[in-house]
């Protein structure tokens, strides 16, 4: 799958109570950047970079999808250093439980 | 300073029981928050040149510019940590000296004589470590940590946590 058609489906399968008062910004280093909002209830995705993102997430686009579709472990990946972090360690380690990994398998 | 290492950037504690330990460093000595990595097996991980399966939890936090490490080995396979508390001792083990050029150090060291006791990695290929032998008493241990890569990020994190603290959430459970 295409990385930008994964995160396309990001929004639909956000959590409500999840993300419930959450307000994030995710930039995504993967084979082109992306970055996530998180704000009032409702996550939306952009090409790009974030201006002043919480966390910076690096990987390859598998992983990243992997990981927040909930097949691999993003700590595991972090260990492996398959993943990499620059910023909020614990919203990066939060941040696949705003996701049904149901609607993303 | 050391002359062949640079600054001391952490101390590294052995504990049997790193839960009760940073319930002391948090009540007792005011020290937190802590990260908490409950299964942490490092990849490629050897004793005196032997594979090993050790296994362990291990806590971070800062006071100041210093980290704290508390390790708490999980199983019975060798590594150092066991060694130590096979002699009965708990506490300080480890001074850790972190580097970007961690190949030239470590080169370094061996040049001069320094013998490894154990070695392995952490967060892919840039985050190697290694634990030399040259202890003269308990704490004197020199680990060699190479943070060029995902450990430098995280590192950074456990400080900058430090100095915002408030107290509140003294345990934050990474892994």
């Amino acid at each position: 799958m295409h990385i930008a058609d994964f995160l396309n489906r990001l929004p639909a399968a956000a959590k409500p109570d999840a993300i419930d008062g959450a307000q994030y910004s995710v930039q995504l280093a993967l084979s082109e950047p992306f970055h996530l909002q998180i704000q009032d209830g409702v996550v939306s995705v952009q090409p790009g970079d974030a201006p002043a993102p919480d966390v910076t997430l690096a990987a390859e686009d598998a992983d990243l999808i992997a990981i927040l579709s909930g097949r691999t472990s993003g700590v595991m990946a972090y260990m492996a250093g398959k993943l990499q972090i620059d910023g909020d360690l614990m919203l990066a380690k939060q941040l696949p439980d705003f996701f049904d990994s149901a609607k993303l398998a | 300073m050391s002359r062949i290492f640079g600054a001391v950037a952490q101390n590294g504690y052995v504990v049997r029981d790193i839960h009760a330990a940073m319930r002391h460093w948090t009540e007792v000595m005011g020290v937190g928050p802590w990260f908490f990595f409950e299964r942490v097996k490092p990849d490629n991980f050897t004793y005196r040149g032997q594979p090993s399966g050790m296994e362990m939890s291990v806590a971070l936090a800062n006071s100041g510019d210093q980290q704290i490490e508390l390790i708490q080995q999980l199983n019975d396979e060798p590594s150092m940590y066991k060694d130590f508390l096979d002699r009965g001792l708990e506490g300080l083990q480890h001074v850790a000296y972190w580097t970007t050029d961690y190949q030239a150090v470590y080169d370094k060291a061996l040049g001069l004589g320094f013998r490894v006791g154990h070695e392995g990695q952490v967060g892919g290929p840039q985050g190697r470590f290694s634990y030399f032998d040259a202890e003269a008493h308990p704490g004197t241990v020199i680990e060699l940590s190479d943070i060029s890569g995902n450990k430098r990020s995280l590192f950074e994190f456990v400080k900058k946590s430090a100095q915002q603290w408030d107290g509140s959430n003294p345990i934050r459970h990474f892994g």
